[in-house]
């Protein structure tokens, strides 16, 4: 058996980092908007 | 037309919600049991296990791309801007998942195959070409202001994305010269895996599946979120 535990490692800490990295944006974008939506609405 | 309320009485939903924190826990879930107590395969070793993310990744993909076509479709048929956000946030979810893909897969290969890429592969070039499609898609969607427009002209390259789907599957099958190994699950024969194994895939593909459908609704919240805000600027007179 081939020692691949590198790429093992590399490939799950990618993946999952592209996921997390995604969510992240999802939430500030979430957040920016909701901001904006707060203080259009607080206006007269 | 879209049934998205105005009022700023509405409060708009979360984004993130029970939903995607069932779907993550599912996903940490396939994780242990993927690194922990599945077994490693005899000649690739542990890098053998990126499949379960691998080609959970796929599924996402050829998933979140149909769903960007359907809804495209029932966006034109109808005027549905429900659709519309729909299609657009599956289409997000699509370019995530076959980013992953095309990480996953060249890391695995640089390993097995002694090569990042192959561009005579088939599968991998027209998975590269899907990804493509998608930026094209999304790019476009943001250069074109007009609502009606902007659904049509998008629908077309959502349709192209979809039609990729069944050539990049098949892919294995029509063309001799290939280095992408053959389906061991997606074939009219019984799966290839051992049980441990292919009940490891089985989970990942649930919860993966779960995955997508989360981030498309928290995507499509988003969506409805900008309209309401939109909506706001223009009863307000606010630029």
């Amino acid at each position: 058996m081939i020692d691949s535990s590198g790429t093992f490692i590399a490939g799950y800490v990618i993946a999952t980092a592209i996921y997390v990295v995604y969510m992240l944006t999802l939430w500030r974008r979430a957040k920016r908007v909701g901001e904006k939506l707060r203080k259009v609405e607080r206006q007269p | 037309m879209s049934s998205v309320s105005n009022s700023p009485a509405v409060e708009p939903k979360p984004i993130f919600d029970w939903f995607l924190g069932v779907a993550v826990l599912a996903v940490v879930g396939v994780y242990v049991r993927a690194i922990y107590f599945t077994p490693i395969e005899a000649a690739q070793g542990a890098a053998q296990k990126i499949y379960y993310l691998h080609l959970a990744g796929v599924m996402g993909a050829y998933l979140s791309v149909t769903i960007t076509a359907l809804m495209s479709i029932i966006a034109l048929w109808l005027h549905d801007q429900r659709a519309d956000h729909l299609a657009e946030a599956s289409a997000e979810g699509g370019l995530v998942f076959l980013t992953v893909v095309l990480t996953t897969g060249p890391i695995w290969g640089h390993k097995i195959w002694g090569a990042w890429w192959a561009w005579w592969e088939a599968r991998l070039t027209l998975t590269l070409f899907l990804w493509f499609v998608i930026v094209a898609y999304l790019v476009l969607r943001g250069a074109i202001e007009d609502v009606a427009m902007r659904a049509r002209y998008s629908a077309v390259l959502a349709m192209l994305g979809a039609l990729l789907i069944p050539f990049i599957h098949l892919s294995v099958y029509l063309f001799a010269a290939r280095l992408h190994p053959m389906p061991v699950v997606l074939k009219p024969s019984k799966p290839s895996l051992p049980n441990e194994m292919l009940t490891t895939l089985l989970l990942s593909l649930t919860a993966f599946t779960l995955l997508c459908i989360a981030l498309i609704r928290a995507r499509y919240r988003l969506a409805v979120q900008r309209d309401m805000l939109a909506a706001l600027e223009v009863d307000g007179g606010v630029t």
